[in-house]
C-alpha cells in the first residue's frame, strides 16, 4: 500500500485507489474507493473529481 | 494538520478552453462548407464547388492543429477525469468533423462531374434531408459547447428521420431511373449527394455519443445497425 499526494505515482503503481480527506473530527475519512482506472477517469464523488483534476488540494 | 498546496489549474484551463474554442470554429466552418456544397449542387455552380474542394485543406489543417493541442495538453498537464474525457472526446470529434468536410467535398465533386448538366431543382426529399442534416449538425455543435448530455441524446435520435428520408429518396430515384433511363445519370448524382448527407448524419450521431461520454463518462452506441435496439 502506498499513501501519496502524487497523482501520477498513484495512477501508475496501483490497482485500486482510495480517496481520503481530513474530516472535521478525525483524519482519514474515506471518500471513495474503486479501481484506479475508475478513480482517474470517472470518479463518483465530486470531491474526488475536484482532487484528481487539481481543483482542490 | 498539514497545509495542502494548491495546484494551479490556470494553464490547464487555458489549454482546454483553446481546444474547445478551436473545435467550435471547426464545427462552424464545416457547417458552412456543407451549406455551400449544397448550394453549388442546387445551382450547378462549378466555382462554388471548386471553393468547397479547395477549402477542405484548411479544415484538415485545423483538425491537425487541434490534435496537436490535445497531445500537448496530455503530455504537459496530465488531465484526469472530466478534463481527460474532454480531451479524448475532442480527439474523436475532430475526426468526425473533418470527415464531414470530406463528405461536403464529395458533393462538390459531383457538381464538377455533372459538367453542363443542371438540375431544374433538387428533389424535395433531398432538400428535406439536407435541411435536417444541417440542423442536426448545428444542434450537435451547440450541445458540444454546452456539454449537454440530455440534448445530445435527442440530437442522435434525429438521425433516424434522416435515414428514413434517405430511404425514400433512394426509392424515388430508383423508380425514376426504371421509368426513364435518361434520368439514370441525374439519379446517380443525386443518390451520391444523398449518401454523403446520410453519412454526415451518422457522424453527427458519433459526436453526440462523444458529448455524452464527455459529460458523463458513459459510452453509448447511438447509431445501431438495422434490427439492433438503441441503448437508452
Amino acid at each position: 500500500m502506498i499513501v501519496t499526494h502524487n497523482m501520477q505515482q498513484a495512477a501508475r503503481v496501483s490497482d485500486y485507489t482510495a480517496m481520503m480527506m481530513l474530516g472535521e473530527e478525525k483524519a482519514g475519512v474515506l471518500i471513495e474507493y474503486d479501481e484506479t482506472n475508475t478513480i482517474f477517469t470517472r470518479p463518483s464523488d465530486p470531491r474526488t473529481e475536484d482532487y484528481v483534476t487539481g481543483r482542490y488540494g | 494538520m498539514p497545509e495542502l498546496h494548491i495546484r494551479s489549474r490556470a494553464q490547464l484551463d487555458r489549454e482546454l478552453a483553446a481546444i474547445r474554442e478551436r473545435m467550435l470554429v471547426l464545427g462552424g466552418k464545416v457547417a458552412k462548407t456543407i451549406e455551400v456544397s449544397l448550394r453549388a449542387l442546387r445551382h450547378g455552380d462549378p466555382e462554388l464547388a471548386e471553393a468547397v474542394i479547395a477549402g477542405d485543406a484548411r479544415l484538415n489543417d485545423l483538425r491537425f492543429e487541434i490534435e496537436k493541442a490535445c497531445e500537448s495538453v496530455i503530455a504537459t498537464q496530465q488531465p484526469a477525469a472530466s478534463d481527460l474525457r474532454a480531451v479524448v472526446a475532442a480527439m474523436h470529434i475532430v475526426v468526425d468533423l473533418e470527415r464531414m468536410g470530406d463528405h461536403a467535398a464529395g458533393i462538390a465533386k459531383t457538381v464538377l462531374l455533372m459538367g453542363d448538366d443542371r438540375f431544374e431543382s433538387l428533389p424535395e426529399t433531398l432538400e428535406r434531408m439536407s435541411a435536417r442534416t444541417q440542423d442536426m449538425l448545428r444542434q450537435v455543435v451547440d450541445v458540444y459547447a454546452e456539454a449537454d448530455y440530455d440534448r445530445a441524446y435527442n440530437v442522435a435520435l434525429m438521425d433516424d428521420k434522416i435515414d428514413d428520408i434517405y430511404q425514400s429518396l433512394t426509392n424515388e430515384l430508383l423508380q425514376d431511373m426504371l421509368e426513364d433511363e435518361k434520368s439514370t445519370t441525374r439519379g446517380l448524382y443525386l443518390l451520391f449527394a444523398g449518401h454523403n448527407l446520410e453519412r454526415i448524419g451518422d457522424r453527427v450521431t458519433n459526436i453526440a455519443e462523444r458529448v455524452i461520454f464527455m459529460a458523463s463518462g458513459k459510452m453509448r452506441e447511438l447509431n445501431p445497425e438495422p434490427g439492433e435496439a438503441r441503448i437508452s
